[in-house]
């Protein structure tokens, strides 16, 4: 997914946080438009995380396991005047059925962004290694984190990602707090299936697009992605758009990485 | 020719462009309601054989002596009279000038078309008015009627305050000439096949008001100023700060309305922009009208403003309402069927998003968007033409304070000539094009499986368009004339393949006939209105975040309380 081959990152850190910041401010978008979001997603944050690194002393990360990107300081938060006015959309890509990996990936989000709540949550779940399948036994223990989410008025709606009809109505039917939203890959937005496409309108579940790249690991393993959206309701327009990610050192690589580093 | 639009505006949601083709065709069906048995409703740009030998039913006959056009061609039977709008302003505008409208457009010039061409038309009854005014090789007309009976599609925008609307102003208008060579769809005037694809130029001359010596044809005596342009055309400014930079026109105006705008607070280009529209005089006035109370009611600037008739409109709110600061975008012809004139619609609005989320900036030297009005009207522009475009649409990084220099229109380094294709698909090294930059804003944004199928599917329908795979309207019409049977080389779209035309394109519109070359095998998924559960989700939004309780939200998305 992302090479850090050329990148110092000090041998005592085991795990990386990355926030790459509003994406919509100018000099991002100088990439072609035709840029898919997988590519997007890894751009910003090796660049970010390079800038970063290229300017880090290393006594301040010299006893840290963790490294984030930005500093604390440099930071932009959205403003509590216009919050009102905005609807704020999170997804969360987890890479383990771990609800302290989901909560760890909420509360960053809202710290960085400077929000206590959450428009509309979105969960997309671990590929499974074939032939596993996703079921509602793997759900359930991550759904109820979701559900004391809503309870607690951290977030309004919660949704899920890429679940088929019957994943759905599994979920649908146990939850306590019913998922708000079902998100669908953009490629099949002409062909839902019809039994889908019924339940949701029966359920008054939202169908909505996403176009985000699938599962995908290498010398870093994920540990979680957020991607955050920011819209101005009534205008339309996007206000802030960005990704979070974080990544935890995949052991039987280290080796690699400091012969890499010499 | 009738007008119609929704009866409120459409919200702000994404879900909401999936309404919009609904709702035209909801208003297809209230006209077609009023209709009897061998009539139907067609949505052309221009009627093919408006002017000529009983072009009505029953038929009329034109009167050259009297009445309110007295044209060669159209009969005054043939304007609407049950309000008296449009008989007043054909007589005021002939009157003012002092002799009818004078339209002559290029003939297309076939393999047999007359050479030079030009009509007998003292048979028509002219008294040398007409000859004298009819250029050779141009298809010529002289009465309002030609230009505003032909028909078009016009959006309007809500700005979210008045900044923001010249905003869109300004960044629309250099998009005006590149989507109305797409949208081309009038090929033929008064039963001849022309040089031109669009209406523009025709509606332009057809309610020219202004006297020789504002045409500078003779010494100004009488007349208050020479003036460059019809008040039917092309906007002469931008409003915004970062426009100024590239008003390279020379803009006319009344140096005494300016002042007192002035003297009241307004800055320079807004001042400049209303001082403008009211170098004209009105042309349309009710006398109950004439004396009102200006501090309450805006009818005089509406007067002159609606008699303004230019590519972009800035419409400020009318007092005492919450109606908002909107923008007009006012240059597209009208396409046969309620798809493609939603897809059209929806890729302006959808641009609009993109410009204000992204901060693009399209703006090039108005005498160059001028350019590029005239190209955009020329046979198959589309394919065989190019327009200047700005290089580089994303350059926020530049302060507006930065724009206010003046800007040379020789400095072309900031500017370059591009085809439609290449403005709308992209191009390898650089531009982005306008297609792809939307699906980046698509794939940002939630949407519903429904609305993103319609958008994707209008999308196809302007890339392939754009490109030149699928024909414009224009070009369709053009060779199924040029392989109708009847066809005799000559330019002349006789009755019968009038008729045929005509036959063709209806049963095209209800969807009797697939026609791919045109329509290519686009269907849409639209809707009479948003999906319950996108409204129920994005109320709750709004009253959470307006201070309401979560809990009220529970029984509208269906969560059971109870055990924890």
């Amino acid at each position: 997914m992302m090479t850090t081959n050329n990148m110092k990152i000090p041998d005592n850190i085991e795990k990386i946080i990355v926030d790459t910041g509003n994406l919509i401010a100018c000099k991002e978008l100088r990439r072609k438009a035709s840029q898919t979001p997988r590519d997007e997603l890894i751009e910003s944050v090796s660049n970010i995380l390079k800038k970063h690194i290229e300017v880090l002393s290393p006594e301040i990360v010299q006893n840290k396991r963790i490294l984030e990107c930005p500093d604390e300081s440099q930071i932009v938060r959205i403003g509590k005047e216009d919050r009102c006015t905005l609807k704020l959309t999170v997804k969360i890509f987890v890479y383990e059925f771990d609800p302290v990996l989901i909560m760890e990936a909420l509360k960053k989000v809202m710290n960085n962004l400077g929000v206590t709540l959450v428009d509309s949550l979105i969960l997309a779940f671990p590929t499974l290694p074939a032939p596993q399948k996703l079921t509602l036994l793997h759900i359930q223990p991550v759904w109820k984190i979701l559900e004391d989410l809503v309870r607690n008025e951290r977030v309004v709606t919660i949704g899920v990602s890429d679940l088929d009809s019957d994943q759905l109505r599994d979920l649908y039917e146990w939850a306590k707090i019913k998922p708000s939203v079902n998100q669908v890959n953009l490629e099949s937005c002409c062909v839902m299936p019809p039994e889908m496409t019924s339940f949701a309108r029966e359920n008054d579940i939202q169908l909505l697009t996403h176009n985000d790249p699938k599962d995908d690991r290498q010398k870093w393993k994920p540990s979680w992605i957020v991607r955050y959206s920011v819209m101005v309701k009534c205008r339309g327009i996007i206000q802030n758009k960005g990704y979070i990610f974080s990544a935890q050192k995949v052991l039987s690589n280290i080796v690699e990485n400091n012969q890499g580093d010499h | 020719m009738v007008e119609a639009t929704p009866s409120k505006p459409y919200g702000g949601l994404t879900s909401h462009f999936n309404i919009v083709e609904a709702n035209m065709q909801a208003r297809r069906e209230e006209i077609k309601e009023a209709l009897v048995a061998g009539e139907s409703l067609m949505c052309l740009t221009s009627f093919p054989r408006l002017g000529c030998e009983d072009f009505t039913d029953p038929p009329t006959k034109p009167n050259p002596h009297k009445g309110a056009l007295c044209s060669l061609f159209f009969p005054d039977e043939a304007v609407y009279g049950n309000h008296p709008r449009f008989k007043t302003l054909a007589r005021n505008i002939r009157e003012r000038r002092g002799k009818k409208v004078i339209i002559n457009i290029p003939i297309y010039k076939d393999a047999n078309t007359r050479s030079p061409f030009v009509e007998d038309l003292t048979s028509l009854g002219d008294d040398g008015q007409g000859a004298k005014a009819a250029l050779p090789d141009h298809i010529y007309m002289d009465a309002m009627g030609f230009g505003m009976g032909c028909c078009c599609l016009q959006v309007t925008f809500q700005a979210c305050n008045i900044r923001e609307s010249r905003v869109l102003y300004d960044q629309l208008a250099p998009i005006c000439p590149i989507m109305m060579a797409l949208s081309a769809a009038s090929p033929v005037q008064r039963g001849y096949l022309s040089e031109r694809d669009c209406r523009w130029d025709i509606v332009s001359a057809s309610v020219d008001d202004r006297t020789n010596q504002e045409l500078g044809f003779e010494p100004l005596v009488d007349d208050r100023f020479r003036i460059n342009k019809s008040r039917y055309d092309t906007i002469d400014s931008y409003l915004s700060p970062e426009g100024e930079k590239f008003n390279d026109l020379d803009v006319v105006y009344d140096r005494d309305v300016y002042q007192q705008l002035r003297d009241a607070g307004i800055d320079h280009l807004l001042a400049q922009h209303v001082a403008h529209l009211f170098i004209r005089d009105p042309i349309s006035l009710f006398s109950e009208k004439l004396h009102l109370n200006n501090e309450e009611d805006t009818d005089h600037f509406e007067n002159i403003q609606s008699t303004n008739w230019q590519s972009m409109r800035f419409k400020p709110p009318p007092p005492n309402s919450s109606i908002g600061w909107r923008v007009e975008f006012r240059p597209m012809e009208v396409q046969l069927t309620e798809f493609e004139n939603a897809a059209f619609v929806v890729f302006v609005v959808l641009l609009t998003r993109v410009i204000l989320s992204y901060q693009l900036n399209f703006l090039i030297p108005v005498s160059k968007v001028d350019e590029n009005h005239k190209e955009a009207q020329k046979k198959d522009a589309v394919r065989g033409s190019t327009f200047w475009f700005r290089r580089d649409v994303m350059t926020c990084d530049s302060p507006p304070e930065a724009a206010c220099m003046k800007c040379k229109a020789s400095d072309q380094s900031e500017y370059m000539k591009m085809t439609i294709n290449e403005i709308i698909n992209g191009k390898d090294s650089g531009f982005p094009g306008l297609v792809p930059l939307i699906k980046k804003f698509l794939s940002s944004v939630d949407v519903d499986v429904d609305t993103q199928c319609t958008i994707q599917q209008y999308l196809g329908l302007m890339q392939r368009r754009a490109s030149g795979e699928l024909m414009t309207t224009a070009r369709w019409i053009r060779e199924y004339i040029h392989n109708h049977p009847m066809y005799r080389q000559d330019s002349v779209v006789s009755q019968q393949i009038n008729y045929d035309l005509l036959n063709t394109a209806d049963k095209i519109q209800t969807g009797d006939l697939l026609c791919p070359e045109l329509l290519g095998s686009f269907q849409s998924k639209t809707k009479d209105d948003i999906p319950n559960a996108i409204q129920k989700a994005e109320n709750c939004y709004d009253h959470v975040n307006s201070g309401g309780q979560l809990e009220d939200c529970y029984s509208h998305l269906n969560c059971v309380e109870g055990e924890s």
